[in-house]
């Protein structure tokens, strides 16, 4: 049977409602401080390995991204399970939450479809993502500026971009992941558990200890 | 097509369970209707299948001329629903709530702000509309919820179990301002398993059994039916004996029961006090009390709910 009417009104309403939410949340601000402390510790490492090198490679920043020491994994390695980490905390209770909260009932009961409520709540988590990955990756490459005191060439910040791009994307899957979950099981730690199952089966053990302690810390 | 709201053999399956039955129904404009049945006897699903918000297994709806299951932003943009229970985002302003609640209707932001301040007063909560709205109690959030519900300007309000958890106080004004919808010229369909509160507002009751709305009438016309009459009158006197006969003599009872010795209550379909206190005193003994009253929506319900088990 075919409905009538956009299935995108009231879509702005809702992105900006859960912008607004999402940017002033302590999940937020814990973000923050986990980019900060990252960022550090990426252009750290990687200074330390680089600086003997600087003047004749043409790789400079690739290398600031891609060098890791022990203990401390290299910044695109860490990238790698922090961000599906990020995504799962900002999705996991996005459905589920509003239900247990009962206000789900009532902003479906508004001139809108459900589909705009999803793909608003998507929208409104991949901005915010963007925001932190973009602010993490001027962060390590200003700090690599200072460090390195080697300014980056025109294909360098191309291809810092399209890493950016392509990064999004893979938060992105994360994301979804976390809001289908949330939309199937009523237990925000229910769908919470499930994402980092999720998280470990494709990451592996090494991801796994950390995702779970922090995704628990993140749930408010 | 005569009613804002018009259900046909309206069904619901979940599975196996049936959870409307054939449901048959016409609301005319500017009435208050009022959806009576235990938990679980359909009335949620009722309502959200006249929302759109879930899809009939057969039947036919029409709110307003539109089918919500096909056009459910038309429906949605002119019926306010209050739900069961209702929750507001904690950590937002009630004023910031019903913003929320304006921007998804679509509403320009100065339009928007008048018809909040407007809605917040006509709940009385204009002194609290820049508090947290987590730190509002229960009879706050339903005021809150039926501000929702006003700021569309709705031509039909859907209130959900309006007064459950309210203390009778509070569900006496809220009453009071679901009276005042009604004098706004909107109609108004509520659910309730709180009879006697519903009993003081609604123009029509329809009361569900098992997914069916098994009586469904005025408030008299529902008594007259289950309970053979509309009237009880108590009759206390000294001496009993040898006065049954009479009394179920009188021209308009239907029933007699003895309460306790030297106590009878009859139910009449006429007020025949006079008769009563007549028969009384010419069979000698004293009158010492004579009380009509009307019998409540929870009498015909238990009374008609009694009499359905006997048969199952």
């Amino acid at each position: 049977m075919k409905r009538e009417g956009s299935p995108w009104t009231g879509l702005w309403a809702v992105v900006l409602k859960e912008l607004a939410d999402h940017l002033s949340s302590v999940r937020m601000q814990l973000l923050e401080f986990l980019i900060f402390l990252t960022a550090f510790a990426a252009t750290f490492v990687a200074s330390r390995q680089l600086r003997a090198t600087v003047a004749e490679d043409p790789y400079i920043y690739l290398k600031l991204f891609t060098t890791s020491q022990d203990p401390l994994p290299s910044f695109v390695a860490f990238l790698g399970f922090f961000l599906p980490l990020a995504a799962i905390a900002l999705g996991f209770d996005s459905v589920n939450g509003e239900h247990n909260r009962r206000t789900l009932s009532r902003v479906l009961a508004q001139p809108i479809y459900r589909d705009a409520l999803l793909l608003g709540k998507f929208l409104a988590g991949i901005v915010t993502l963007g925001i932190s990955l973009l602010a993490l990756w001027l962060l390590v490459t200003g700090m690599g500026l200072l460090v390195l005191g080697v300014a980056p060439s025109g294909p360098e910040v191309a291809r810092g971009l399209l890493f950016l791009l392509s990064t999004l994307a893979y938060a992105g899957i994360w994301l979804a992941l976390a809001l289908m979950f949330s939309v199937v099981f009523r237990q925000p730690a229910t769908s919470a558990l499930a994402a980092v199952a999720v998280l470990r089966g494709v990451l592996g053990h090494h991801g796994a200890g950390c995702g779970a302690g922090t995704a628990t810390g993140l749930w408010r | 097509m005569s009613g804002v709201i018009e259900t046909q053999d309206l069904t619901k399956h979940y599975g196996p369970v049936i959870a409307v039955d054939g449901l048959t129904l016409t609301l005319p404009k500017g009435e208050v209707f009022g959806l009576l049945g235990p938990n679980g006897s359909g009335k949620t699903t009722t309502i959200l299948m006249l929302l759109g918000l879930t899809e009939p297994t057969s039947g036919t709806v029409r709110v307003l001329g539109y089918d919500p299951s096909r056009n459910p932003l038309q429906v949605k943009r002119r019926v306010g629903y209050l739900p069961d229970s209702v929750g507001f985002y904690d950590d937002l302003t009630a004023r910031e709530n019903l913003r929320y609640t304006a921007r998804l209707n679509g509403l320009a932001r100065a339009e928007a702000e008048g018809r909040i301040t407007d809605a917040m007063a006509r709940v009385g909560l204009t002194s609290v509309a820049d508090r947290l709205a987590g730190a509002f109690s229960r009879g706050m959030r339903q005021r809150l919820g039926l501000a929702e519900v006003l700021l569309k300007r709705p031509e039909i309000a859907i209130l959900d179990e309006p007064t459950a958890g309210l203390d009778p106080e509070a569900a006496m004004e809220y009453l009071d301002m679901i009276k005042d919808l009604k004098a706004h010229d909107i109609t108004v369909l509520l659910s309730s398993h709180l009879l006697h509160q519903v009993q003081a507002v609604c123009d029509r009751v329809g009361l569900f059994h098992k997914g069916k709305m098994v009586l469904e009438g005025t408030f008299d016309s529902l008594a007259d039916r289950v309970l053979g009459g509309a009237y009880r009158i108590t009759v206390e006197t000294s001496r009993p004996d040898g006065l049954e006969p009479a009394l179920r003599a009188i021209p308009g009872v239907t029933n007699l029961s003895h309460e306790r010795p030297g106590q009878f209550r009859l139910e009449t379909q006429v007020d025949c006090r006079a008769e009563v206190a007549r028969r009384v005193v010419s069979s000698g003994a004293d009158l010492l009390g004579l009380a009509l009253e009307r019998p409540s929506l929870d009498e015909i319900y238990a009374r008609y709910f009694r009499g359905v088990d006997h048969e199952a």
